[in-house]
């Protein structure tokens, strides 16, 4: 039988080129935003600006996505700066993810802009896989007018670490026979699944790149790092025996945050953005039908200074006034008063699916009506939209009723994989 | 040669099994006036999926003022409602 052949496709700075493409070929416009020092970033008036996405030659100042762009301007003053265009993403993303649907059967969308393909059996086809992998390349660049890079071996890891070789509009190999010439000559730090604490652990015991690691004693890997240990001593040898995900693992937990635009200081302020939240977790566990049993707030301060406390309720709920309930009362045990909050955050974990409700007889609050009212709430926001219902306390505030950063263009696909 | 990008408006048809042909067109000119050109001949019809964005480009000639004829390119963005 012949060996599985694993492609890692992966979009070139993907929002960047996104915005790129729709500029020149939707609004005429004859600058490429590829070719200068540009980047996506989010908007700085909602202290969202930091970088989302960059050009080649961006890279070359040393700009990093994710930091902020004051920096990012700083580094380079001529940075071109656009904004984002989510609807545009999830646009582009699906039509990528079609014409990978129409190369292979089993397509496994890891993120917006990367997925991977099972090509196993496609010789007869498209020829060798380097041929096939050229074949996408271009068909994708032809039809979508956006560059990839595409990864080929016989294992999702092998694939990925391929994929990333060297960019933009390449196509790399990385079967187990070369291993040795391509990627162990390469930092400890590249490796996938190696973040900053491990690389620093890493580093302490001698081990600066991944053929190191490879030959390292997993032994003394599993004394420092435990079961990580023995997984990145795999990954380092290039074994991966993980399978391809067609469908999308079910959600872990439901959560959300927002970076609030204004520094908040008082504790009503906070229960108002904390209510806002909820009402969108709220809404999202009951769409998928699930309840969460632990809850848990998270706070930024003005500082950066991260914190965050949960704790386990009775019974699992996916009412947004009980969420909210229990929310509160963490934040109060959280917050110091004092500090002026940046950042707030909802997050529920341990689900279930379950019908019933454990009462609590000394409960006052009368959950089956709570539950109609939601009930209602999500029915009459999904027949007139999100905003046909809101709350009293948001009329004429500033804050949005249903909270949550990017949550609106998030919930158009941008975290999900997207049904074709 | 010099080339403009501008929106235009257009009053287009569509034949029997719906594809879409340009008829007439109205823009504002470089006077500020607005215009309105008929399409004399569609040249060309390309599909294409730029960015995920399902458009079709027409190749038109236009006749513009007496005997002079210009060839215009129009692009127009198909909305699927589904």
């Amino acid at each position: 039988m012949s060996r599985p052949i694993i492609f890692h496709i992966d979009v070139n700075s993907a929002f960047l080129s996104w915005e790129a493409c729709y500029r020149i070929h939707m609004l005429g416009e004859s600058l490429d935003l590829r070719d200068i020092p540009s980047v996506v970033g989010g908007d700085q008036e909602k202290r969202h600006g930091i970088v989302l996405a960059k050009s080649t030659p961006a890279k070359k100042y040393n700009i990093q996505t994710g930091e902020p762009l004051v920096s990012a301007m700083k580094k380079c003053p001529g940075l071109v700066v656009v904004p984002p265009n989510y609807d545009l993403y999830v646009k582009s993303s699906q039509a990528f993810i079609k014409i990978l649907k129409e190369f292979s059967p089993a397509v496994e969308q890891y993120s917006i802009d990367e997925a991977y393909c099972d090509m196993t059996g496609t010789e007869r086809l498209y020829g060798t896989p380097i041929a096939a992998a050229y074949l996408l390349k271009d068909r994708i660049y032809e039809e979508l007018g956006f560059t990839v890079n595409v990864g080929c071996s016989i294992n999702k890891l092998l694939a990925k670490m391929a994929g990333d070789l060297k960019k933009p509009n390449m196509v790399h190999s990385l079967f187990p026979e070369e291993i040795s010439e391509k990627m162990w000559p390469l930092d400890v730090r590249e490796l996938f699944f190696v973040g900053r604490a491990t690389e620093k652990k890493l580093r302490s015991l001698g081990i600066h790149t991944i053929g190191e690691l490879a030959h390292t004693d997993v032994n003394i890997l599993r004394l420092h790092l435990k079961k990580q240990g023995e997984l990145i001593h795999s990954y380092a040898n290039g074994i991966d025996v993980s399978s391809l995900h067609q469908i999308a693992p079910p959600n872990k937990g439901y959560g959300n945050s927002i970076t609030i635009p204004m520094d908040v200081s008082t504790a009503d302020s906070a229960k108002m953005v904390l209510l806002s939240l909820c009402e969108t977790v709220g809404t999202r566990l009951r769409a998928d039908e699930m309840k969460a049993s632990c809850i848990s707030v998270s706070l930024t301060d003005c500082d950066f200074n991260y914190a965050s406390h949960q704790c386990n309720i009775l019974t699992a709920t996916n009412i947004t006034n009980e969420i909210h309930r229990t929310v509160c009362k963490l934040f109060d045990e959280l917050w110091d008063k004092k500090s002026p909050i940046r950042q707030l955050g909802v997050h529920t974990s341990k689900l279930s699916s379950e019908d019933f409700r454990q009462y609590n007889m000394f409960d006052m609050y009368r959950y089956d009506k709570l539950e109609k009212l939601d009930s209602a709430i999500d029915k009459i926001r999904e027949r007139y939209g999100e905003d046909s219902v809101k709350r009293a306390c948001f009329l004429d505030g500033p804050l949005d009723h249903m909270s949550g950063g990017i949550d609106r263009a998030k919930r158009t696909g941008i975290t999900k994989p997207l049904d074709q | 040669m010099q080339t403009h990008n501008i929106p235009v408006e257009a009053i287009s048809v569509c034949n029997t099994i719906g594809d879409i042909r340009p008829m007439r067109i109205r823009l504002e000119d470089d006077k500020h006036q607005l215009i309105v050109l008929n399409v004399d001949e569609v040249i060309y019809c390309k599909e294409s999926n730029l960015s995920g964005i399902l458009s079709y480009r027409y190749g038109c000639k236009v006749h513009m003022y007496g005997d002079y004829f210009k060839d215009i390119n129009l692009r127009t963005i198909l909305k699927i409602v589904t």
